[in-house]
């Protein structure tokens, strides 16, 4: 049997190995390990709680079912954001739900919950927000996807392309696409909201950076 | 002044912090001295920052926590499945359904084209296109001959003219 004493020192591969033994309890590090990173990450996917902690439920199933598949040649969390994301898409296709569905978000709107001097700052910075969250919630699936991986989760390009399995140039030219229809949807809904919009010199807007600015 | 396809994807690469150190310093020397170049890079820090407002948002409040007996809830879901070897059986018997499936559409498709061809739809269908198809300009030519015979030979009458 699989004895966990200070379960975060073992490495990954032990317990999948343990795991893939039989060891429960060796699951269950794996599970509280990733468990918050899975549910954060779903919850750009997914606003209701209770949605997101069934669907978190079903990546971990589908992990234990597919352990035995993992490849060690990457990483676990790599593999295990790929099942996460995959399960995140095939939930809102499946629900007809392709957008985020916006939550006004208690903690958002609370202008108390934020530090800066200026009794303004934190509306701004609470509706930049909830305005970030709507444009990238009605941004096509792959762009949405890249700039969750990439600005909330804070994955690498290597580790991006490990989980999304595309090639480094993809994820490059992906990613720049995907800033440029931000900006250019901020731009459009709420150029108001434009961090720094007095900075770009004009020649530079609108063009696409996967294509060339000028 | 333009900023090229390179420089604007080494200004990410560099945002993301994915540039090498040398090239890094290079680029960070480059944009002390462009204005243009460091107006650019200032719109792509700006922008960075609505996610990272949002992401503070996020981890704050709707960065749901997972209830308190998730691990066990997955745990008792995973012994109520079936031991993997079941699994890879119902896998297998699962893509096996799926190929018979498979096979009996096309199979079915192809029986009701045999059945549409015998009943003769198909080859009327073909036989109306051809009567609407206008004859090769060599047979038009022979029926001309063939009438003008006829008439000079008398077995038929020209109309005259009213």
């Amino acid at each position: 049997m699989f004895a966990l004493k200070r379960p975060l020192e073992v490495p990954d591969r032990e317990l999948i190995a343990a795991a893939l033994d039989g060891s429960e309890p060796a699951f269950a590090a794996l599970i509280d390990r990733y468990k918050d990173r899975v549910s954060r990450l779903l919850g750009r996917y997914c606003r209701d709680p209770v949605e997101c902690e069934d669907l978190s439920q079903e990546v971990f199933l589908k992990v234990f079912r597919k352990l035995h598949t993992f490849q060690q040649e990457s990483a676990f969390f790599t593999w295990l954001y790929r099942i996460a994301v995959n399960a995140a898409t095939d939930h809102m296709s499946r629900s007809s739900y392709r957008r985020l569905r916006l939550v006004e978000d208690e903690t958002v709107l609370d202008p108390g919950s934020r530090d800066e001097a200026s009794p303004v700052a934190p509306l701004m910075a609470a509706e930049l927000a909830a305005v970030t969250r709507e444009i990238v919630a009605k941004l096509p699936e792959k762009y949405r996807t890249i700039l969750i991986l990439r600005e909330y989760e804070d994955l690498s390009y290597t580790e991006i392309a490990d989980v999304l399995q595309i090639q480094m140039g993809t994820v490059e030219s992906r990613l720049f696409r995907a800033r440029q229809r931000f900006k250019e949807q901020l731009e459009r809904l709420h150029p108001e909201l434009v961090p720094g919009r007095d900075l770009e010199p004009a020649s530079g807007r609108g063009r696409s950076p996967g294509g060339g600015v000028q | 002044m333009k900023i090229s396809h390179d420089d604007e994807g080494n200004l990410h690469r560099l945002l993301d912090g994915e540039l090498l150190p040398e090239a890094a310093v290079a680029l960070r020397a480059r944009i002390a001295a462009e204005p243009a170049l460091a107006a650019r890079f200032r719109a792509l820090e700006g922008l960075r920052s609505c996610f990272a407002g949002d992401r503070f948002a996020g981890e704050r409040g709707s960065g749901a926590p997972l209830s308190a007996g998730f691990t066990a809830g997955v745990l008792a879901a995973a012994r109520r499945l079936p031991s993997r070897h079941e699994m890879d059986e119902q896998e297998v018997g699962d893509g096996v359904i799926v190929v018979c499936r498979r096979l009996l559409l096309a199979a079915a498709v192809v029986v009701a084209f045999g059945l549409v061809w015998r009943s003769g739809v198909i080859g009327r269908v073909f036989e109306v296109s051809h009567g609407a198809l206008e004859a090769e300009s060599s047979e038009m030519e022979q029926e001309i001959q063939r009438l003008d015979a006829l008439i000079q030979s008398g077995a038929i009458g020209e109309r005259s003219p009213k």
